[in-house]
């Protein structure tokens, strides 16, 4: 648990701000200068609050009453920037080694293995971070961040400068890492669909102030109210449409010879991939956008679509103008309706549907080979 | 006389590098600290304080060592203190280090502040995260980053006291051996017949040495940009 309460003042602005985070997956989301970055810099300390409080895990990081702070170097995160800020004149080896002269090796709570196992960084070690692409930089700033050993990471638009397959990527990296090692993770982003697909929960701050925090749907109507209500135009998310970046990993079972078409699966749930020559055995991690996703309350019969899969609904959250059906069916796949729908076909928890996934709307943003570690796609 | 004039040329090369050495040596952590100071640090008289250290850039050099004489020279206080403990300036080698010290330290407060003033702060706040504490980040960061830069300062510095005349001939005199170097030397050796055989010796043996030295600072200038983010 992460207990905040700042107050900062700045020529023409103020943050005011006091919250909690749970120890899960939170996204920090405003629009340009509503103070995200400003907020993550008095958490790690590289700025000082006029007044406040910070308490981590129990732990009194700054108490402005008791005059006390702790300096940067003492606080348990680590920190993700915008643009990885490698040290450019150090190979890739010695940027993540870096840490390693300041910290003690009892206190590391990862090995390099592990980081090198999680952030697949292994094929570059040797070259200089201006040798490498923006998705390698910031897996590089990851497993460099993770090898100080921190019990909280704090990440500050990690992907603003990716592609959206780079960034999809880098965002499965970090969900399998809080899943894997239970790092509680402050993410700052002004991408609403990425943060809604795969934050636990949301804090919406806006002027300085936080507007709304929760779970990531319901905050995100809070923001869409405000943009109508405000008829928003200059923001940066001005033309924003909900949208939900589904995320799975399935392995290579059979290659259909009739449909021409590779099977993958998980938990019983088969999809056809349009892919041939991936070895049987292969880690697929794959992108389903939601809105790629046909709902059906019967089994279509002669269709184009290869895959058709059976499910029970789980959650149904409507978001401005759009609406979100979260179906279990072996894994869990959101998909994407208008709010007519949900009433036309009567969507609700428990009911049972039929997903329709066409194979070229999946995309394949990372592989595992079966006994070894990742390979670029 | 010709044996005798050789000898000469030889202390003459001698002297000059050891100037020039012991000036840019005494310049190194002036002029590192200032070049961070200026590039780094807000503070009240900053202007101030850059003016007066890039002053001697501008100033002809004679008034530099003209002001070097009447600040320490053998009547005033600072020289008699001097002498008394077996350091006398004015007029000895010393004097001639002081001199292309002070005229070639801008050089170096300039390439440190211009290298320093291109290492991004937020690389330290980098560091700061990865639990290095401030000596490490300075040390392994900051300075490392900026050393490219920084050493191309120090070869300028060196040439630069290594070409010094007008401050040295006020403030050390041009006597033979003892505060002669090269500069002073061939402005010597072209006023007297038959010198100037020697002179050329001495225009080649200058030319070479700070051909060298700005060769390499520009090999070093380029590498400085190429860390750059």
């Amino acid at each position: 648990m992460l207990l905040f309460e700042f107050k900062k003042t700045f020529d023409r602005f103020t943050l005011d701000i006091a919250g909690q985070l749970s120890a899960g997956i939170t996204a920090l989301v405003g629009p340009s200068g509503s103070g995200k970055t400003t907020l993550l810099n008095l958490i790690s300390g590289l700025r000082k609050a006029d007044s406040g409080k910070l308490v981590v895990f129990n732990r009194v990081l700054y108490d402005s009453q008791n005059n006390f702070w702790t300096k940067p170097q003492q606080r348990p995160f680590g920190y993700v920037f915008q643009y990885s800020r490698l040290f450019s004149h150090m190979t890739v080896r010695e940027n993540i080694q870096f840490p390693l002269k300041f910290v003690s090796p009892s206190a590391n709570r990862f090995t390099a293995d592990e980081v090198f196992k999680i952030t697949q960084i292994h094929p570059y070690l040797d070259r200089y971070p201006s040798q490498l692409s923006g998705g390698e930089q910031q897996r590089v700033a990851l497993a460099r961040a993770l090898m100080a050993g921190p019990e909280w990471l704090l990440l500050d638009e990690p992907m603003g400068a990716l592609d959206i397959g780079a960034k999809l990527q880098f965002l499965h990296f970090l969900k399998k890492l809080h899943r894997q090692h239970n790092l509680p993770m402050l993410i700052v982003s002004h991408d609403l669909n990425t943060v809604m697909s795969f934050a636990d929960e949301v804090l919406f701050i806006r002027d300085g102030k936080i507007r709304d925090a929760g779970k990531p749907f319901q905050v995100m109507s809070t923001v869409l109210t405000e943009m109508e209500l405000e008829h928003t135009t200059a923001t940066e998310w001005d033309g924003y449409q909900p949208n939900y970046h589904n995320i799975v990993e399935m392995r290579v079972e059979a290659f259909d010879t009739q449909r021409e078409c590779l099977i993958v699966s998980r938990n019983k749930c088969q999809l056809f991939l349009p892919q041939r020559n991936i070895p049987m055995g292969t880690t697929l991690v794959l992108h389903i956008p939601s809105n790629e996703i046909i709902l059906a309350i019967q089994k279509p019969q002669q269709i184009s679509a290869n895959t058709v899969l059976k499910g029970r609904i789980s959650r149904v959250e409507v978001v401005g103008n759009r609406a979100f059906v979260t179906v279990q069916c072996g894994i869990e796949l959101v998909a994407e309706v208008v709010p007519g729908t949900v009433r036309r076909l009567s969507l609700q928890r428990g009911k049972e549907i039929y997903l329709i996934l066409k194979a070229t709307a999946i995309r394949i943003i990372d592989r595992y080979d079966q006994n070894i570690g990742a390979q670029k796609t | 006389m010709e044996q005798r004039l050789s000898e000469l040329l030889v202390q003459t090369v001698l002297l000059s590098l050891k100037v020039s050495v012991l000036a840019t040596v005494f310049n190194f952590l002036p002029g590192i600290l200032l070049g961070w100071l200026l590039a780094r640090k807000q503070f009240r008289g900053k202007t101030i304080v850059d003016t007066t250290v890039n002053i001697p850039l501008v100033l002809p050099p004679i008034v530099t060592g003209y002001l070097l004489l009447i600040s320490l020279g053998p009547g005033t206080i600072t020289g008699r203190f001097l002498e008394q403990l077996g350091l006398p300036v004015a007029f000895t080698w010393r004097a001639a280090v002081l001199a292309s010290a002070v005229v070639s330290l801008p050089l170096l407060i300039r390439a440190a502040r211009g290298a320093f003033e291109q290492i991004d702060p937020a690389l330290e706040d980098a560091a700061r995260m990865l639990r290095a504490p401030e000596w490490a980040v300075f040390v392994q960061i900051t300075l490392s980053m900026a050393f490219p830069g920084i050493a191309a300062g120090i070869l300028l510095t060196f040439a630069r006291a290594f070409g010094e005349f007008g401050a040295t001939i006020v403030f050390a005199s041009n006597i033979p051996g003892k505060t002669q170097t090269i500069p002073l030397a061939i402005f010597t050796l072209i006023n007297q017949p038959g010198g100037e055989r020697y002179a050329m010796v001495l225009v080649g043996i200058a030319v070479v040495i700070s051909y060298i030295s700005i060769f390499v600072n520009e090999w070093l200038l380029r590498r400085q940009s190429k860390w750059k983010r």
